[in-house]
């Protein structure tokens, strides 16, 4: 391991969790018009429901993905 | 089916489209690196990142599929109908669309074209750009869906450019650009229509999906859609995109238009100048003649421009055009300008950038030797022209360019080794001479070949095989090309000088303002006689092939030498040869610049055996005797 090593993890998890707010953002700001306001009918509402599961989905693989990261630093810093 | 039918608002259907097309664009963006990372990381791939962002596509494609479905029912005012969730109507504004109708590429393909065809033959250009917005926006989503590509493609046909042609107008506002900005010349809708039309149509020519209707009708267009194709290309996607022969093929057609139409009847391209407002009568148009960004729009929206700059953005197509002859010989001329009457005055702007950049393209590695023989074939032949051309200096410095990446070939030509026989060695004399028309171009040349040189010494002092006698030879042809040149610019500048002064009798009129009235037409009349007899000057002569002569002619050959010895001992090489004084290598390089450091190099270089100072003089098999038996280094 080397500081390098360690700073180079710190950095790309960053970009990660930047990206994944983005993400979040994107989703969440697309969700505001997912539902009655928009259609009536229950073909929608099997969609929105489907929609929601894969969001849901999302949310987790990037949350896992996240907390992977966070567990590499952790290794790193403590050392071999 | 019933329970496929769903009442909709189409003003928020529409927009969760737009916001799924954001999820999309934002997956698309950021997945690939947080893949890239968590695979170095945590060697974990994430698969599932990737199916979940491919149905995040579909989502957006679906949406936006029933969001028009809506807008189209709406427009034609269809009553909403019965609430499919209970009882009653649905609220006043909302529509009933089939679900599930959602579309599938090849069938959008088609029905794009297909209402893109339809708004064509209408009278209603507001309909028309209605769905060239549409179409731009499915375009960019369907991408490089090869099933959309295809159907949309063979259903669009020969139409494929008239849309953009049948709404090229100029944009509302008629006042200039400010800062030297070039006038836009479509509306923001038909741009990005253009853009995505442009992106679809690279998409499907990499694919070979375009379809020969389509193809005729983009490489060899009606005279009134030649510019919206050049559009086309100048909106859409960068040169890389493109199939290389689509590409090189749409360039050769346009530059047979070009050499074959007169500029006069090429700038009467109805929409172009439209688009420019530079129709008298046109709104904008005294705007237009004052507009500090006229030149720059005159160039931006030129269609021959627009072609050639994608070309130039793709080094095989690049190629395959040069591997023609008669383009190398459009390319290497000297009227690569844009021309336009305006107001009753010719303006004219120089556009050379696009064949210098074709020229550097195609012919810069070893893929393109057969490009670079027509170039070269084609810059002497433009040499010896009668009259003479001499190209656009950023030709010229693309010509530069080309003997630099050809330096060696051309050396061992100049040397008369026929087993590489790219170059007809009794060339290279008009080659260099064109070359040293610029000062730049043989700059480029000339630094390009003193580090060939530096590289060809350093492998002589090391191996003993090298082609410092050949690059030497060619050295020296340069030397007597540059002296030539003088010659030469001498010429060029009594002739500009000459015209210049020209022009100014034609204004006042030669037979009303005698020259001993007007001093200066006077002073233009002895330049014009010393420009006639400039022609007079001999061209130089040099026997090409003989070694020993151009040898001769060579001016300074230490410098290469000296760099070559100081490398090899900064690489831990040492040469049995007295160190460098320091301050003479700055920053790597060898470079006396006053007179104190050229005295103190003139020293040093006193110092070194004969067999150094006379190292491209040594026959190799000398060399090859002193470096056996030489100790071995490091």
């Amino acid at each position: 391991m080397s500081a390098h090593e360690l700073q180079d993890a710190i950095r790309d998890k960053l970009v990660v969790e930047s990206a994944t707010q983005d993400i979040r953002h994107a989703l969440t700001y697309a969700e505001h018009l997912i539902g009655s306001q928009t259609w009536q009918g229950a073909r929608a509402d099997q969609w929105a429901g489907e929609w929601k599961r894969r969001r849901h989905d999302l949310e987790n693989l990037l949350a896992e993905t996240l907390a992977e990261l966070n567990a590499r630093i952790q290794r790193l810093s403590a050392g071999p | 089916m019933s329970g496929d039918f769903v009442g909709v608002r189409p003003d928020n259907v529409e927009e969760l489209a737009r916001r799924l097309r954001t999820v999309l664009d934002t997956l698309e963006t950021h997945a690939p690196r947080i893949r890239r990372l968590s695979e170095q990381w945590t060697q974990t791939g994430l698969a599932r990142l990737t199916e979940l962002t491919r149905v995040a596509g579909d989502d957006a494609r679906d949406m936006t599929h029933r969001a028009r479905l809506a807008r189209d029912l709406e427009r034609m005012s269809v009553p909403g109908g019965t609430n499919p969730t209970g009882p009653g109507q649905l609220p006043p504004g909302w529509q009933l669309v089939q679900w599930g109708a959602v579309s599938e590429g090849g069938a959008q393909g088609q029905v794009d074209a297909a209402r893109l065809k339809a708004a064509l033959k209408g009278e209603d250009p507001a309909l028309l750009r209605a769905e060239l917005a549409a179409l731009a926006v499915t375009a960019g989503l369907y991408g490089e869906d090869h099933s959309y590509l295809a159907s949309f493609w063979a259903t669009i046909g020969a139409e494929a450019p008239s849309a953009v042609t049948a709404v090229a107008e100029p944009v509302p506002a008629a006042a200039p650009a400010a800062g030297g900005e070039p006038v836009p010349a479509l509306g923001s809708g038909v741009a990005q229509a253009a853009a995505a039309f442009g992106a679809s149509m690279a998409a499907a020519s990499r694919r070979r999906l375009l379809g020969d209707k389509a193809v005729r009708a983009i490489v060899h267009p009606r005279e009134e859609d030649r510019w919206a194709v050049g559009m086309l290309f100048k909106y859409g996607a960068h040169g890389f995109e493109w199939d290389a022969e689509f590409l090189a093929e749409a360039a050769r057609s346009v530059l047979d238009w070009r050499r074959e139409t007169p500029a006069a009847r090429r700038r009467d391209v109805e929409p172009w100048q439209y688009a420019l407002r530079l129709n008298p009568g046109r709104e904008g148009f005294a705007e237009a003649l004052v507009s500090p960004g006229l030149a720059r729009s005159l160039v931006e929206y030129d269609p021959v421009h627009a072609v050639l700059t994608r070309v130039a953005e793709n080094p095989a197509a690049s190629r395959a055009l040069l591997r023609d002859r008669r383009y190398a010989d459009d390319l290497v001329d000297d009227d690569w300008w844009v021309t336009f009457e305006v107001g009753g005055r010719s303006r004219r702007v120089d556009v050379s950038g696009d064949p210098a950049g074709i020229l550097l393209a195609g012919a810069r590695d070893v893929e393109g030797s057969e490009a670079a023989r027509n170039v070269f074939d084609a810059a002497v032949a433009a040499g010896r022209g009668e009259p003479p051309r001499t190209p656009q200096p950023e030709v010229t410095r693309a010509l530069g360019a080309l003997g630099r990446t050809w330096a060696v070939p051309l050396a061992r030509s100049v040397a008369g080794d026929d087993r590489e026989p790219v170059f007809p060695g009794t060339d290279v004399v008009p080659f260099l001479e064109l070359v040293a028309r610029d000062v730049a171009a043989m700059a480029v040349f000339r630094a390009g070949l003193d580090g060939t040189l530096v590289a060809q010494a350093k492998i002589a002092l090391t191996c003993g095989e090298s082609l410092l006698r050949e690059l030497g030879a060619l050295s020296g042809l340069v030397a007597a090309a540059t002296a030539g040149y003088d010659g030469a610019r001498r010429r060029d500048l009594a002739a500009g000088r000459a015209l210049a002064g020209y022009n100014v009798l034609l204004d006042f009129g030669p037979q009303t303002v005698p020259a001993e009235v007007n001093p200066v037409a006077a002073v233009a009349l002895e330049w014009w006689s010393l420009a006639g007899a400039g022609t007079a000057v001999p061209p130089m002569r040099v026997p090409v092939r003989d070694e020993t002569e151009c040898l001769a002619k060579l001016d300074d050959f230490r410098l290469p030498v000296a760099q070559a010895l100081t490398d090899l001992v900064e690489e831990g090489r040492p040469q049995a040869v007295p160190p460098l004084p320091a301050h003479l290598r700055v920053e790597g390089r060898v470079v006396p610049t006053t007179s104190e450091h050229w005295t103190a190099f003139d020293t040093w270089h006193s110092t070194l055996p004969t067999l150094y100072r006379d190292l491209h003089k040594v026959p190799r098999a000398a060399w090859l005797a002193i470096l056996a038996n030489k100790p071995q280094q490091g």
